[in-house]
């Protein structure tokens, strides 16, 4: 208890006292001056859902569909590119592992918005990936990679990877690879050896790497404002706005408490979704 | 094919459908390398069906590496697998009717005892109702039917052997692969479990590889044995024939104890009969009977083969030698008594049954060793 007392003093004066800020703000109005004011209200909630002064117009429920989507979809991303990846790097031979696992968190020693420009440059017409995709007739010559939703996934995949793939190791370097050949000596293909030998091994670290890239990934609004074009709202800089240029902190709060909520009903949907993998005698 | 007397109709008695193949599994030139270590060279084997076929040795000498070749987990640099008259050298291990009961047991942690003896059947696809009766026949035959709904961790190191055994059985494989199954165990378990093993598989008439660095549990429980040396075959047969007629010293000191006695060059015996001259003195040998050829390098006589007398008896009679010691160490082992006795030539062990007329020898005391004409065993190196 003794050692507990200042982590929990520190969570509550940190973490919890600014949340209860949050949730409290967003039942207040905005003042005149953008400052905030009594009365209580449910109004922000109202207007969240659609109901503004112009009739129905489901712009938030929208960005945050589209926010949670472009959590997931990138998650999965991370999680088709990271698990190849996770089991190779665990396969090396002990002095190349150190430095693959190098390589794989080289990328966080350079700022994110460098990293977006970067692929800019890259996905640029002039660039040599747009180059390869049109001599691959991919795309007419001259073509820019971007914007678009492709380039958007390729980045967020690539800027995410680390989170998925670093938990995820711990748990492959861990496995029991006669489990493997148990399953296939009982009759196991190569996809149901996975399925059924190696995924419930890996399973504790491949959810919390599928935790870990959905929940900054969901609030991720750099890398598809400076890649996806079109100025696409996010949960992201939808938060941003009313804090800062709109001076609507209770809206900005409203926003942020019904984001948190969707994070963490998509968290255990996805934990619900891992836990289930992990089940007994559950063959498909 | 062994009788299967007492097998669930329907459930655990394969169909004896096509013909029946003579070998179950047969390996031909088998070789396979670890880099620069060659684990196995040119073996060659058949196992009968319904036959409990042991591969014995020391650790690193490919007897594992034999077994996982058959099972599909490792592949050959050379040579062909046959399984039940098809051949499996490069089939993956989903496709061969085989089953491997692993050393650490390889029992699914996640799932529960049932579950794991169901994993094989449900990969086949085979409907729930069978699927259930024939994990519930199992279960029985095995005695783990109140186990069922643990999982692995909760289990005793004689369970999980119980478990893994019953996950492998219930594929009905033609062939069961034991990788030292009993090796982790005491023991007293391991004793009782070889027992319950040899009878499980006669009841079943099931074909089974034993993989095992202990030769008793080897002699105790197979139908043949296959002694492995540096990835070579060393000898096969019938444990008793093993043990009485060991082909080379590595058999010979591998099962059981052995009084090896180098030969110092051919000699004549009395009459001019062939003889083998010996730091003991002359042994009787019959040319015709060496394989080589040759005189062999070595004689081979077991320490329970050579008696201990009050005084020597009329040499020469016989053929049989007559050696005067002493009794330097005797170690009382239950059923016998274990001697070590020095003599002129050359040290000897010596067991006898305990409780013997006299009572036991004690260190010191002068004795005469009779070792007959017939205990002698010539070896090749």
């Amino acid at each position: 208890m003794l050692t507990a007392g200042p982590g929990l003093l520190w969570l509550a004066v940190f973490f919890y006292l600014p949340l209860a800020l949050i949730l409290g703000v967003s039942f207040l109005s905005r003042g005149e001056l953008g400052e905030i004011t009594r009365p209580f209200t449910l109004e922000n909630y109202r207007r969240l859902l659609g109901f503004g002064l112009l009739g129905f117009e489901p712009l938030y429920p929208q960005i945050l569909v589209r926010s949670l989507g472009l959590g997931l979809v990138s998650t999965l991303g991370c999680v088709l590119a990271g698990l190849p990846l996770a089991f190779f790097i665990a396969r090396l031979p002990p002095r190349w592992k150190t430095a693959a696992l190098t390589l794989v968190v080289i990328p966080f020693w350079t700022n994110l918005l460098v990293r977006t420009y970067a692929w800019q440059v890259l996905l640029a017409p002039e660039g040599w990936l747009a180059r390869l995709a049109a001599a691959l007739g991919l795309v007419p010559a001259g073509t820019a990679l971007y914007p678009g939703v492709g380039a958007v996934l390729v980045a967020m995949v690539c800027d995410f990877l680390p989170f998925l793939v670093l938990p995820l190791y711990a748990s492959v370097e861990k496995v029991d690879w006669t489990l493997a050949e148990a399953a296939a000596d009982l009759g196991a293909r190569r996809w149901q050896v996975f399925r059924h030998a190696l995924l419930p091994q890996i399973q504790p670290g491949l959810a919390a790497g599928a935790v870990l890239v959905f929940l900054p990934a969901t609030g991720q609004f750099v890398i598809p404002d400076l890649l996806g074009g079109a100025r696409t709202v996010l949960l992201g800089n939808a938060i941003q706005q009313q804090f800062g240029p709109g001076l609507d902190w209770p809206f900005g709060a409203a926003i942020a408490t019904v984001g948190l909520a969707a994070v963490l009903a998509g968290m255990g949907v996805l934990r619900r979704l891992a836990g289930r993998h992990a089940g007994e005698g559950e063959f498909g | 094919m062994v009788a299967r007397e007492g097998a669930q109709p329907g459930t655990l008695a394969r169909a004896a459908d096509g013909p029946p193949a003579e070998a179950a599994v047969a390996v031909t030139a088998l070789s396979r390398r670890f880099g620069a270590v060659v684990a196995l060279d040119q073996v060659s084997l058949e196992v009968r069906r319904g036959e409990f076929f042991s591969l014995l040795g020391p650790s690193g000498c490919g007897k594992t590496t034999l077994l996982r070749l058959i099972a599909g987990l490792d592949q050959p640099d050379a040579g062909a697998v046959i399984i039940g008259g098809r051949p499996a050298t490069h089939l993956p291990p989903h496709q061969r009717p085989v089953n491997t009961v692993f050393q650490s047991y390889a029992l699914f942690p996640h799932l529960s005892v049932r579950d794991n003896v169901a994993f094989g059947l449900r990969l086949r696809k085979v409907p729930a109702a069978e699927c259930a009766r024939r994990v519930r026949a199992v279960m029985e035959l095995t005695r783990i039917t109140e186990l069922a709904d643990r999982r692995p961790a909760q289990l005793s190191g004689g369970q999980k052997q119980r478990v893994a055994l019953a996950r492998a059985v219930v594929n009905e494989p033609e062939v069961l692969l034991l990788d030292e199954p009993l090796g982790a165990l005491d023991a007293g378990l391991r004793r009782e479990l070889r027992g319950e093993l040899r009878a499980l598989q006669r009841r079943l008439g099931l074909t089974c590889i034993l993989v095992t660095h202990d030769q008793e549990e080897a002699l105790a429980v197979s139908d043949r044995i296959g002694i492995l040396r540096a990835g070579r075959l060393e000898q096969v047969g019938p444990p008793a024939r093993l043990y009485d007629q060991p082909r080379t010293r590595f058999v010979a000191g591998f099962l059981g104890a052995c009084n090896l006695v180098p030969v110092l060059g051919a000699a004549s015996g009395p009459a001019g009969a062939p003889a083998l001259e010996t730091p003991h003195g002359a042994v009787a040998w019959s040319p015709a009977a060496a394989a080589g050829g040759g005189p062999p390098r070595t004689l081979a006589v077991r320490p329970e083969n050579i008696e201990l007398v009050p005084a020597p008896g009329p040499a020469g009679e016989n053929g049989d030698l007559w050696l005067r010691g002493q009794v330097r160490e005797a170690v009382f082992a239950g059923a016998q008594m274990q001697y070590q006795i020095e003599t002129p030539g050359g040290w000897w062990r010596v067991h006898q049954p305990a409780g013997q007329a006299g009572g036991p020898l004690t260190a010191g005391v002068p004795v005469t060793l009779r070792v007959p004409a017939a205990a002698w065993r010539m070896l090749e190196d």
